[in-house]
């Protein structure tokens, strides 16, 4: 999309009909508007957004009130903003909101030669097919609105525009819609409940899903909360580290070395912990066992040395003797005689192979469960001896840091160094705590995760007779699918851009500044913050924040660009717009103002800067001049009388423009068209 | 090749990988999305936002109770 002219009337300091005629050349693509703090800069860029889409920049005072003031004074009640556009296709458009008396439209026109075709249905849908509303904000940017791109307004600043540009507004609405169904499907399956237990059942889930919910909560806001704690202590370690006492950066030193040390010690003593419960599982059986197996093995040896075990027989021996009536000596036994009924009789104690099978078996099992006490209780001793040895050390390494720390905070004639290491210490004490929270709430939610699922399956298993309710709950489950999907997508497609949005932030960083920065994402708070060659964060400051800022903004529209065309989103598609930045430069030092103002109009396709004084003297013209199409001045005519008022001019290359006209008819604002000549 | 190519061919790739192989819930999720947005952002009255989701969500099931019939 390119603008190419924007028509105003009556809209705030646009007293009357004006228009501006922007630059679409593809080689001098940007638009100069100069004017004053107050003359209308905001207004104008607040023209295009509520022409397209009926919203405001945060710093644009007094919405409702959009109808200038002369205008109004005179009884007129309608004003309009109109813009005439060209899509990718080179289609053009034009827009037009008017508002008159009490009513507000909006339209939307195709131009075919010159000619207005006719009105577009769903103007607002095509509008947002062109640029989604989400987007709009980035495009037509107020500049001094973004100071941070860090701490606890920035995360959510950066957060907040990832997923915006993603689309994830609609998205999450619809997830919304979606829970409101589910519920009222299940309201549906509690009335067709006769039993009472599917609502019991949908109530406890109910509350599981909102303890999953909750913990989820708290254990991003503790993840969030040990990022942020890191941060602190990485930089008060950096003053620390940079302090003129040597005592004190030597300190330092040995204090991060035995930091390291007890990460690596606490791991050690946590693997050895690990190594018990292996060792437990897999003796558990030995140790338990052992007093049963030791009796046992004594009543198999007593029983074999009585010759009871295996019988002195064999079942085989006496069934022999019976069936042919014969002993094994050669004498008759007659059947029903007292001495075959006596040798029968030894069948109820004769051993067969299966029974001295089972013995032996027994027997060598309970030989290796007395050979395995031994094993068992030897790497219970070493295992037991590694844990209090790493307990020790982890605990004097302890007593080492809190030394160093107690060194720290009493070096002579320091005391700001005191007051940074009591604050370092109050911040690990945070830190432990934060940890800690982060393994109760994971716990929680596992916990939580796995009733939800008992429960739910419990729920399936129910008896579902009646129709109705097999309807209800498939539903149900239909609503849970498609939430669980749309969520996924949503995760997957976060996560994907957070990757690499710190790739584009950098290579727009690489353009901007000369200095060997870099952009860095923490993905936990999503703060980026940029650091020096060596890894150390670069102290925050207006100018720093603003250029990381613009930095972002333009990573934002380049990832918007590539998604444009990208095939199988679910979610709001891309869009390729102009630029239209109000006050980009403010708080910028003159060298990096250059440097931007040379390299948007490199990665845009159309730019429009409104620039004051400030914004534009210094750097930016030897810059920008090259890349200027059109440029305008926007000139405040007041009726008051000069009387003993300085009179303020524009200066262009070395020609004078006004910036104020004093004893006009109306107060308002004129946009005027500077031509320079060479 | 720079990160910037590296990221335009990565983002193509995953593209692709997503349009290739279609998950059965896409449709549906791209529907209802859509009837959001017009919603949202476009001119389509609100209150027939969520009439709309139900007869997509009904529509659905019932088509699995064909499948599950035709099975």
């Amino acid at each position: 999309m390119k603008l190419k002219k924007l028509e105003l009337k009556n809209f705030r300091q646009f007293y009357g009909e004006q228009t501006v005629e922007f630059s679409t050349s593809k080689t001098k693509n940007v638009t100069l508007i100069h004017a004053e703090n107050g003359v209308g800069k905001t207004a104008f860029l607040n023209a295009i957004l509520w022409c397209l889409f009926e919203t405001f920049t945060e710093n644009f005072k007094d919405q409702h009130k959009l109808l200038n003031d002369s205008a109004k004074d005179e009884g007129l009640t309608t004003y309009f903003v109109a813009i005439d556009f060209i899509d990718e296709d080179e289609r053009h458009y034009y827009a037009k909101r008017i508002y008159s008396g009490s009513t507000s439209k909006f339209m939307v026109y195709e131009i075919k030669n010159g000619q207005h075709t006719s009105e577009i249905s769903n103007p607002n849908s095509f509008i947002n097919s062109i640029i989604p509303k989400d987007m709009a904000r980035y495009f037509f940017f107020q500049g001094e609105g973004l100071n941070s791109t860090s701490g606890k307004q920035g995360n959510s600043i950066v957060r907040e525009a990832i997923r915006k540009i993603l689309g994830f507004t609609v998205a999450e609405e619809a997830l919304k819609d979606l829970k409101k169904i589910k519920q009222e499907f299940r309201n549906k399956a509690n009335s067709a409940d006769k039993t009472g237990d599917i609502r019991r059942l949908q109530t406890q889930i109910q509350a599981i899903e909102e303890e999953v919910s909750s913990s989820n909560s708290s254990l991003e806001k503790s993840q969030q909360a040990v990022e942020e704690f890191e941060e602190k202590v990485k930089k008060i370690d950096s003053i620390l580290m940079s302090s003129n006492s040597e005592t004190v950066k030597s300190l330092h030193r040995e204090r991060t070395t035995l930091e390291n040390n007890l990460v690596t010690e606490k791991q050690r003593l946590k693997d050895e912990l690990t190594d018990r419960r292996k060792l437990i599982a897999k003796h558990s059986t030995v140790s338990f066992s052992q007093r049963l197996s030791k009796e046992a093995l004594d009543f198999i040896k007593e029983e074999e040395y009585k010759g009871s075990i295996p019988a002195p027989f064999n079942q085989q021996l006496v069934k022999d003797i019976i069936d042919q009536a014969k002993c094994i000596c050669g004498r008759e036994v007659h059947p029903n005689s007292s001495e075959f009924n006596t040798i029968q009789n030894l069948l109820k104690q004769a051993s067969n192979p299966e029974l001295e099978q089972r013995v032996m078996r027994a027997r060598a099992q309970l030989i290796n469960l007395s050979g395995s006490v031994n094993e068992s209780a030897r790497e219970f001793k070493l295992n037991i001896e590694r844990v209090g040895s790493s307990e020790r050390r982890v605990e004097e390494i302890k007593d080492k840091l809190q030394e160093v720390s107690t060194k720290i905070s009493g070096t002579k004639d320091i005391t700001a160094i005191k007051r940074f290491e009591e604050d370092r210490l109050r911040l690990k004490s945070y830190l432990d705590q934060s940890h800690s929270d982060i393994g109760k709430y994971k716990q929680l939610l596992e916990s939580a995760k796995k009733r939800l699922y008992a429960t739910k399956e419990e729920l399936k298993r129910l008896d579902t007779a009646s129709g109705d309710l097999a309807y209800y709950r498939k539903t149900i489950d239909y609503i849970e699918n498609i939430e669980n999907y749309i969520s996924q997508k949503l995760y997957d497609s976060e996560k994907s851009v957070e990757q690499n949005i710190i790739l584009l932030v950098n290579n727009y960083l690489k353009k901007f500044v000369t200095k060997d920065y870099k952009a860095k994402l923490n993905q936990s708070t999503y703060d980026i913050r940029l650091v020096d060659r060596v890894g150390n964060t670069v102290p925050e400051s207006d100018g720093e924040n603003l250029l990381l800022g613009l930095t972002f903004i333009s990573a934002l529209i380049e990832l918007s660009k590539q998604r444009k065309n990208a095939s199988g989103q679910i979610f709001t598609p891309g869009a390729i717009a102009p630029f239209v930045i109000d006050a980009p430069f403010g708080v910028l030092d003159n060298k990096y103002k250059g440097n931007i103002s040379k390299a948007i109009p490199e990665a845009v396709d159309q730019v429009i800067f409104l620039l004051s004084s400030s914004h534009w003297e210094g750097s930016v013209e030897d810059n920008i001049r090259d890349k200027v199409g059109r440029e305008f001045n926007m000139v405040a005519e007041v009726s008051s009388p000069a009387e003993s008022k300085q009179d303020i001019k524009l200066k262009i290359r070395g020609e004078e423009f006004d910036r104020v006209r004093y004893s006009c008819a109306v107060d308002r604002t004129i946009i005027e068209e500077v031509t320079v000549n060479d | 090749m720079t990160t910037i190519d590296e990221f335009k061919k990565s983002l193509l790739e995953a593209a692709q990988n997503s349009s290739d192989e279609e998950h059965p819930l896409e449709d549906l999720a791209r529907r209802l999305i859509n009837v959001e947005r017009k919603c949202i952002y476009g001119d389509e009255p609100s209150h027939t936002r969520l009439k709309k989701f139900r007869e997509l969500i009904a529509e659905e099931v019932a088509n699995l109770k064909d499948d599950e019939n035709e099975a």
